[in-house]
């Protein structure tokens, strides 16, 4: 080593060459990390991303308030955000605790023994429960290619059907049918039945603009409209969603909010959300409907079929294998997804829809499990 | 500086102190001798001694060089204003490079005084800049307000 060799070896690194260093040893970190890759959840239909840090804050401020105290039982200010939004009366919209909560109150109103809820089905698994909680009987009719058949629905209509339960996009499928179909719909409707729509994704569907329903409850006093904070605001810890129906129906609407109002840290949290929270929903449907599309590509090359879906999720199911057999494959590819069979239909599995990364996943994971079949532990199905 | 300390943050840990990291080398240095570290040690202040001449420089030699040089061309061209000319310009010429060789001086320093075994986190030039400034400045002072005196020269030309 030189004179000058030796004097040089003192010389410190700077600042950003020591942030150089920690990241290659960061980016080796993360390497080593997804050789033990954890198994990715999509079996749920929640947003995965934690709520905007100014909505909790502003749900613990109000904690630290005066709790003491009720809330404001008519949500007032809430109502006022979302009837500005929505360009409705507040007169017409309740705010409750979650939109299965208040489609459930709305139900035990309406049903009653020998009386029945008719809804296409695979759908929501807590329709028929509130049905049968009721004391009425659920009649499911079929899909048409994953979305809800009109024509098929009022075949099944009769004069003791009292409710329709439409979602809408339709969870576990994701099929969407158009507004002008659920006023059709809602025009052929007997007098004595009421239609819910329920739009806890209509966020995330890209065929008309999200309130075109809402503005047929003028039009259908006997249709109401669902809409929950669960799934495009991340807030389902919250239990908070609202009903939207005609101005004719406020004296029945007053008599789904709950007695005492929600609570005001859900209050608080919702209104935040829906003052600042553009900007993400925007981020949120465009991410979901780039995937979706990005994910309906890549299933072409696979032996599966998959209804179009207007949702987060995708339902699909295999050539030759059961859901669960499939759920179980794609397991072993980490990869987690919800069997159909307590969906509605054991053929199929339902996998959410959510960053590029998962659907890299996903589709790599159903390469993987279709292409080279696996063998699943004993016990798994 | 913007106060980071556990104590005076309610608690809170923000980051390390300014200044408090530890020196990082591309890698571990050689062991070197304790003759060598002595003989480094002496080097250093060898260094620390040129650096302060050579600032100490820019306080009254380099500034009265350039003037007298100035002084020299005004007298052979009759031109006043060449003479300032190329005592500004020569003078901050000199001024620059006298800071740029300082700071090669300053690295050179630093790497040594770590070569003799201390953990020399920073160079001492803005030190000695400012002691050099504050000493210069100083005696600038004592010399014009007590030892010359300006009270003759102000008023002579009155009288």
């Amino acid at each position: 080593m030189g004179l000058l060799d030796y004097y040089r070896q003192f010389d410190d690194l700077d600042q950003s060459e020591v942030n150089r260093g920690l990241r290659e040893q960061r980016a080796r970190e993360k390497a080593l990390a997804l050789e033990r890759v954890p198994v990715l959840d999509l079996s749920g239909t929640e947003w995965p991303e934690s709520p905007s840090a100014d909505v909790v804050s502003a749900s613990v401020f109000q904690a630290r308030g005066r709790l003491n105290g009720y809330p404001d039982h008519y949500a007032t200010r809430v109502k006022r955000e979302l009837s500005e939004r929505h360009y409705i009366r507040m007169e017409q919209i309740v705010f409750g605790n979650g939109a299965s909560e208040l489609m459930k109150t709305a139900a035990y109103l309406l049903l009653s023994d020998r009386t029945e809820l008719v809804t296409p089905w695979p759908s929501h698994p807590l329709v028929p429960s509130i049905a049968a909680r009721a004391g009425a009987r659920a009649v499911e009719v079929e899909l048409a290619d994953g979305s809800p058949d009109p024509a098929a629905v009022l075949d099944a209509v009769n004069e003791r059907t009292r409710v329709v339960v439409i979602c809408n996009p339709n969870d576990p499928t994701g099929g969407y049918l158009e507004s002008p179909r659920i006023a059709e719909l809602a025009s052929r409707l007997p007098e004595h039945v009421h239609l819910f729509v329920d739009e806890a994704y209509i966020q995330f569907q890209d065929v008309e603009e999200a309130d075109n329903c809402l503005r047929l409850v003028e039009l259908f006093p006997r249709l109401l409209v669902f809409r929950t904070f669960s799934k495009a605001y991340g807030l389902s810890g919250l239990r908070a969603g609202y009903v939207i129906g005609a101005a004719a129906a406020t004296s029945f609407l007053a008599s789904l909010a709950p007695m005492l109002g929600v609570n005001a840290l859900t209050q608080a949290a919702t209104l935040q959300a829906l003052r600042i929270g553009d900007r993400d929903l925007d981020r949120r449907r465009a991410g979901v409907i780039e995937q979706r599309a990005r994910l309906y590509e890549g299933l072409e090359s696979l032996p599966v079929e998959a209804p179009p879906s207007q949702a987060n999720f995708v339902w699909l199911r295999a050539a030759g294998m059961s859901g669960a057999e499939l759920a179980a494959q794609l397991e072993l590819a980490r990869v987690r997804v919800a069997p159909g069979e307590l969906l509605g239909d054991e053929r199929y599995v339902r996998a959410a829809i959510r960053d590029a990364h998962a659907t890299d996943r996903l589709l790599w994971a159903l390469r993987e499990v279709l292409g080279e079949r696996r063998t699943v532990p004993a016990g798994t199905l | 500086m913007a106060g980071n300390d556990p104590t005076e943050t309610g608690g809170l840990f923000i980051g390390r102190r300014p200044g408090t990291a530890p020196l990082r080398y591309r890698g571990k240095p050689a062991d070197a001798p304790g003759g060598r570290r002595r003989a480094d040690a002496v080097l250093a202040a060898g260094i620390l001694v040129v650096e302060t001449l050579l600032l100490s420089t820019l306080w009254g030699p380099q500034p009265a060089g350039w003037l007298w040089i100035g002084s020299q061309l005004f007298h052979a061209t009759d031109s006043v204003s060449f003479g300032l000319l190329v005592a500004f310009v020569g003078m901050l010429g000199t001024i620059f490079a006298t800071i740029a060789l300082a700071m090669r001086l300053d690295r050179a320093w630093k790497l040594v005084r770590r070569a003799s075994g201390h953990e020399q986190k920073k160079g001492a030039l803005e030190t000695i800049f400012v002691i050099s400034m504050v000493i210069a400045g100083s005696a600038f002072f004592i010399w014009f307000l007590i030892i010359h005196g300006p009270g003759p020269d102000l008023t002579s030309s009155q009288g």
